[in-house]
C-alpha cells in the first residue's frame, strides 16, 4: 500500500453555456472562446461536443482542484461554467 | 479461468473433509482469490473477467426470482427502518469523530461515512461525486472500505458461529452489518437461504435504494453550508433518480413476476414451476455468487492499495464498531423473531 496508489479514475465534465440564438453576440461568444482556449492550454485530452444549450468538455486527465485553481487564475468565476466530477472504481473492487 | 476456479471450489465445498472442518464454499472461493490475487502476478487480460459487481448484482436479481413479493412487501418496512436507524447512527459517528476530533475535512469525512453506513465502495464514489472530495480522499476510502469489509467477512461469520445465531437473524445483522453487497453475500451465503433472503431484505431494500437521496442531501449541506454559495453548480435533485442502483428494479419485477406466476396457478403446476424454474434458477445464482466471491479474492489486491493513515482508519473504524454493535442488537436480541420468520 502506498500513498500515490490511485484506486478511483475522475471524471470531470466542464459546461459553457452556449446558446445558438446568441451566438452573434460577442460577448457570449468571446468567453466561449477564451474559456476553450484556456481549457486546451491545460494540456490535457479533452472529449468536447455540443449539446442544444451548452458546450460540454470531459477529461479523465485533469484534477478538479487544478482545474478550479487555473481558471480563476485566469479570471473565469465559478458562476461562469458548471463543473461536474464522477468517480469510478479504478479496477474491479468490491 | 474464473470458471475452472469455480468447478475446483465446487467439488472443494461437496468434499466430506471440507463439511467436516466446516470450511464453506464463500469463504474457500475468498481465500483461494485472495491467495492468487496477492501472490501471483495476474495478466491484464484476465481484468476483465473479474466483474465482482456485475456478478453479484446479477445474483440478487436472481435472488429476487426466488423470494415471493409478498415477503419483499413485509419485511421491507423492517428492514427499511432497521438499517435506516444503524445507516444514520454509524454516519454521524463517522462524520462527526473524523471533524470534531480528528481535524479531516468535512468532505473526506462525509465520503467515509457514506462508504461505512450505506453502501461501501458504491456509496463512497457517489458521495464523492457528488460532494467534490478530494481523489486522494475518495482513493482512501475505497481502500478502508475493501480492507474492513473483507475483515468483517470473517469477523461476522466468527461471531455468528460463536454465538450460535439463527440464519434469519444472522443474514439481517449482516445486511446492517457488511459494507458492501458482494462482501456481505459472500458472508451470508455460509448460512443457507434463510441468511441470504434476510441479508438481501436488509441490504437492498434498507439501505442500497436510497444512495441517491444520500447523494442529494449532502450535496445540499455541502454548497449552502460548507460553501456558502449562492450561485455557481447547483445540488441537482435529479441524482436520486440517476443514482438508484437500477438492479434493485430488476429484483423487485423478478420478485413481483415469481408472485404472479405461482398466484394464478393449481398447487401441481407451483410444484412444477418450483422444479422446473426456481431450481435452476437457484443454480445459476449459485454461480454469480461463486464468481462473486472469486473475484473479490482476485481483485483486492492489498500492494494496489492506497495508503489510509491512522485519522482515516480510526474514524471509519469506531463507526463499524458501533454499526456491528447496534446491528447485533437490532438483528439479534430486539427483532429476532421477526427475522427467524423470514
Amino acid at each position: 500500500m502506498k500513498r500515490e496508489n490511485e484506486t478511483c479514475i475522475q471524471h470531470i465534465k466542464v459546461s459553457l453555456p452556449f446558446h445558438p440564438k446568441k451566438a452573434a453576440d460577442p460577448n457570449q461568444a468571446g468567453k466561449c472562446r477564451r474559456m476553450i482556449e484556456l481549457l486546451q492550454k491545460t494540456n490535457v485530452n479533452w472529449k468536447i461536443h455540443r449539446t442544444q444549450n451548452l458546450i460540454v468538455l470531459e477529461t479523465t486527465d485533469l484534477d478538479f482542484n487544478r482545474l478550479t485553481e487555473f481558471l480563476s487564475k485566469n479570471g473565469i468565476g465559478e458562476t461562469d461554467y458548471d463543473l461536474s466530477v464522477e468517480y469510478e472504481r479504478k479496477w474491479g473492487l468490491l | 479461468m474464473l470458471f475452472v476456479l469455480s468447478v475446483l471450489i465446487n467439488i472443494f465445498s461437496a468434499w466430506k473433509w471440507a463439511g467436516q472442518y466446516g470450511i464453506e464454499a464463500p469463504l474457500a472461493a475468498l481465500v483461494l482469490g485472495l491467495f492468487i490475487g496477492n501472490l501471483v502476478k495476474i495478466p491484464v487480460w484476465f481484468d476483465a473477467a473479474l466483474r465482482t459487481e456485475l456478478y453479484v448484482k446479477t445474483g440478487i436479481v436472481l435472488m429476487g426470482a426466488t423470494l415471493p413479493f409478498t415477503m419483499v412487501v413485509k419485511a421491507g418496512p423492517v428492514a427499511f427502518l432497521q438499517a435506516t436507524i444503524i445507516a444514520v447512527a454509524t454516519f454521524l459517528i463517522i462524520y462527526f469523530t473524523a471533524t470534531k476530533w480528528l481535524g479531516l475535512d468535512k468532505r473526506f469525512a462525509a465520503t467515509l461515512g457514506a462508504g461505512g453506513s450505506i453502501c461501501g465502495v458504491s456509496a463512497a464514489i457517489a458521495m464523492g461525486s457528488s460532494i467534490k472530495t478530494k481523489k486522494e480522499h475518495v482513493s482512501i476510502t475505497i481502500s478502508l472500505v475493501v480492507i474492513y469489509a473483507i475483515v468483517f467477512i470473517f469477523l461476522l461469520s466468527f461471531l455468528i458461529k460463536l454465538l450460535e445465531i439463527e440464519s434469519g437473524p444472522a443474514g439481517a445483522w449482516i445486511g446492517t452489518s457488511e459494507f458492501a453487497d458482494a462482501a456481505g453475500i459472500t458472508a451470508a451465503s455460509a448460512f443457507g437461504d434463510q441468511a441470504l433472503s434476510s441479508f438481501t431484505l436488509m441490504k437492498v431494500i434498507g439501505r442500497d435504494m436510497f444512495i441517491g437521496i444520500w447523494c442529494f442531501v449532502l450535496a445540499f449541506i455541502s454548497i449552502t453550508f460548507w460553501e456558502k454559495k449562492s450561485a455557481g453548480t447547483k445540488a441537482n435533485a435529479g441524482q436520486i433518480v440517476s443514482r438508484f442502483p437500477k438492479f434493485v428494479l430488476g429484483f423487485f419485477i423478478s420478485s413481483i413476476l415469481l408472485t404472479l406466476l405461482l398466484a394464478n396457478v393449481s398447487s401441481g403446476t407451483q410444484e412444477i414451476i418450483s422444479t422446473d424454474v426456481t431450481a435452476p434458477i437457484k443454480t445459476i445464482r449459485t454461480w454469480a455468487f461463486t464468481f462473486t466471491f472469486l473475484s473479490i479474492g482476485l481483485t483486492t489486491r492489498f500492494k494496489d492499495l492506497t495508503a489510509v493513515g491512522w485519522k482515516p482508519a480510526a474514524a471509519f473504524g469506531i463507526g463499524a464498531i458501533i454499526n456491528v454493535i447496534l446491528g447485533y442488537l437490532l438483528s439479534v436480541v430486539f427483532l429476532h423473531a421477526f427475522w427467524s420468520n423470514i
